[in-house]
């Protein structure tokens, strides 16, 4: 079986899995509340390395994991520069990356979606090509509403959590930022994959919160919040499928 | 092993070398290397080196003498309270965690051998030397350090078993994962709040005891720090139990070594195997796993029930993996001990 290698930058909390050909699209992995690069998508990272290049569709895609340290993290807008800077090396080919990508997909949990959301409506922090070559968006446990566990007892203070709280002001600022630029800005549109068993975030809101810009109709799964992004196997895996039909 | 590139070789090493250890491990060499240091043609030589060669003249005998007293053993010869002495076992624990992400990240083919052979000999070599330090190893346990020396032929220590590196090459990116927990872990000032609380390090008397109280029963009046502790150790189970769900079963012990004394300290109690003889220290242990499973459903009263008793399933979930890694560590310590 074909393996991929990886680039692994603990000090820059990032790793990327790529083909051994120069693969020319880039689809960039970003975590949520917590965790890290890597272990909150549990196997996945091994199992895309693993069984990557004998998928017709994710053979030409390498996949970049990034991250962030929560407590360093004060707003959504903080998220979106790390991934606008990745985006930028991204499409010039300048290092840590061999050459030039031409397409981009944004996949992202929790916290992390926020950080997506956040760079698609901020025009500044754009790379000239990158709408253009935005060739999906798909967002994993989206807190649409906040998060219900950020008021966990009062816990988890610092000031990512406070904008992770329920009708929280960055939330709704963030909700009309998008409202307000989606018409002119006219990005692909984000798919969403909620946990009926999702406890932290909730799935209800995907009915009665809307961004612009996002499909009409979510994905709902018998998921937890977790376990969402935590494939435990490559062939009989919903979470492989859902990446598969956004990177087709 | 699958071939890496120089510059991904640098850049491992890099990322092992610098993580929240790189300071106290450069301290801790600074306090317990050798007076003249270790010997650098030894060190870079091809052969084995032996750690007693480094016991030569009186400098060292002394050097080795004042080192006997910061590092004894706190179970069997009285607790340590003196901040200097605190700080240079901190700084010697820490060196060994490097010593130990060595040993791992080769075992997992993360990184070949003999791109860290050399700083890994250094590191024995100063850290080792002496007949303290080497006590200091044997009563606190440090399995993997043991494998890492006779992978790179440092001798004096006691001869194990020693791994292949892994042809799975599904166990460096594991490995990856692991090391960025352990970044995590160890950056994350809430995270070593706990530890060091574990460690009956306290800011008021009888702090330890007025939060188990308080954990039993919200209705008392709550220590200045409990929502710091109770933060902290829900984030200590998070991360674990984050870097554990990766593996294999087979891997609990390996990758669990690295933070067998937290797991110790969690779960209040030392590692015992059946026939060994009681150790008056786990006496005083407390076991806040049972702690935490039990009572802190009691401590969210913001929550919505339904959200609450997910969190408080989850929570036990995770602290039901974190036994299971603490109970392969525990076997794999008696089987070292037991071995001739």
């Amino acid at each position: 079986m074909a393996q991929r290698g990886f680039q692994d930058r603990q000090g820059e909390h990032w790793t990327l899995i790529n083909g051994s050909s120069a693969n020319r699209r880039l689809a960039i992995f970003v975590h949520g509340f917590l965790g890290n690069h890597l272990t909150t998508w549990g196997r996945l990272p091994e199992l895309l390395q693993l069984n990557a290049d004998a998928d017709p569709v994710l053979a030409a895609w390498d996949f970049l994991f990034i991250g962030y340290s929560t407590p360093d993290v004060v707003t959504y807008l903080d998220i979106a520069r790390l991934i606008s800077t990745q985006l930028d090396l991204a499409c010039e080919g300048r290092p840590p990356f061999a050459n030039k990508y031409e397409r981009f997909a944004l996949l992202g949990h929790s916290l992390g979606t926020l950080g997506i959301r956040q760079l698609l409506c901020a025009k500044a922090l754009h790379h000239p090509e990158m709408l253009a070559n935005l060739h999906s968006v798909l967002l994993f446990g989206t807190p649409l509403n906040g998060s219900r566990l950020a008021m966990f007892g009062g816990l988890f203070g610092g000031a990512i959590a406070k904008a992770l709280e329920p009708r929280n002001p960055q939330l709704r600022m963030l909700h009309a930022w998008t409202e307000s630029v989606y018409p002119s800005m006219n990005w692909r549109r984000v798919k969403l994959v909620l946990g009926t068993d999702d406890q932290v975030v909730g799935f209800d809101h995907g009915d009665l919160i809307k961004f612009a810009g996002d499909e009409p109709n979510h994905i709902l799964w018998n998921f937890d919040h977790r376990s969402m992004v935590k494939p435990t196997s490559w062939e009989t895996s919903t979470i492989r499928d859902l990446i598969v039909g956004a990177l087709t | 092993m699958m071939r890496l590139t120089s510059d991904e070789i640098a850049a491992r090493a890099s990322g092992l070398n610098t993580g929240p250890w790189e300071a106290p491990t450069r301290r801790a060499l600074e306090k317990l290397a050798p007076p003249d240091g270790p010997d650098r043609a030894l060190l870079a030589a091809p052969s084995p080196i032996h750690l007693l060669s480094h016991v030569i003249g009186p400098a060292a005998r002394a050097r080795a003498r004042q080192l006997k007293n910061p590092l004894r053993s706190h179970y069997t010869q009285g607790p340590i309270s003196d901040p200097d002495e605190i700080a240079m076992r901190d700084d010697l624990d820490q060196a060994l965690l490097q010593a130990q992400l060595y040993e791992l990240a080769v075992q997992s083919s993360y990184i070949p051998v003999a791109a860290i052979r050399s700083a890994a000999r250094n590191l024995l070599v100063g850290l080792l030397w002496s007949d303290p330090a080497r006590d200091f190893l044997k009563t606190y346990e440090y399995p993997a350090v043991l494998m890492l020396a006779q992978r790179v032929e440092v001798r004096g220590l006691r001869a194990v078993r020693t791994p292949e590196p892994s042809d799975r090459p599904q166990d460096s990116v594991r490995f990856a994962a692991f090391l960025a927990h352990i970044n995590e872990f160890y950056c994350d000032a809430r995270v070593v709040a706990w530890t060091r609380f574990m460690d009956d390090y306290v800011v008021e008397p009888g702090e330890i005891g007025r939060f188990i109280r308080y954990m039993r029963d919200p209705k008392l009046s709550a220590p200045e720090r409990a929502n710091m502790m109770i933060e902290g150790a829900l984030l200590f189970i998070a991360s674990l139990s984050s870097a554990f769900q990766l593996l294999d079963k087979d891997q609990y012990a390996c990758f669990g070594l690295p933070h067998a004394y937290w797991l110790q300290k969690f779960f209040g109690q030392l590692f015992t195997g059946p026939g060994d003889a009681f150790n008056p220290a786990s006496r005083s242990m407390f076991n806040w796993s049972a702690l935490f499973a039990e009572y802190l459903p009691l401590h969210t009263p913001h929550v919505q029930p339904e959200v609450a008793a997910f969190a408080a399933t989850t929570l036990r979930n995770d602290i039901t993996l974190l036994g299971e890694v603490f109970c392969a560590v525990k076997q794999v310590v008696v089987d070292a001990r037991a071995a001739p």
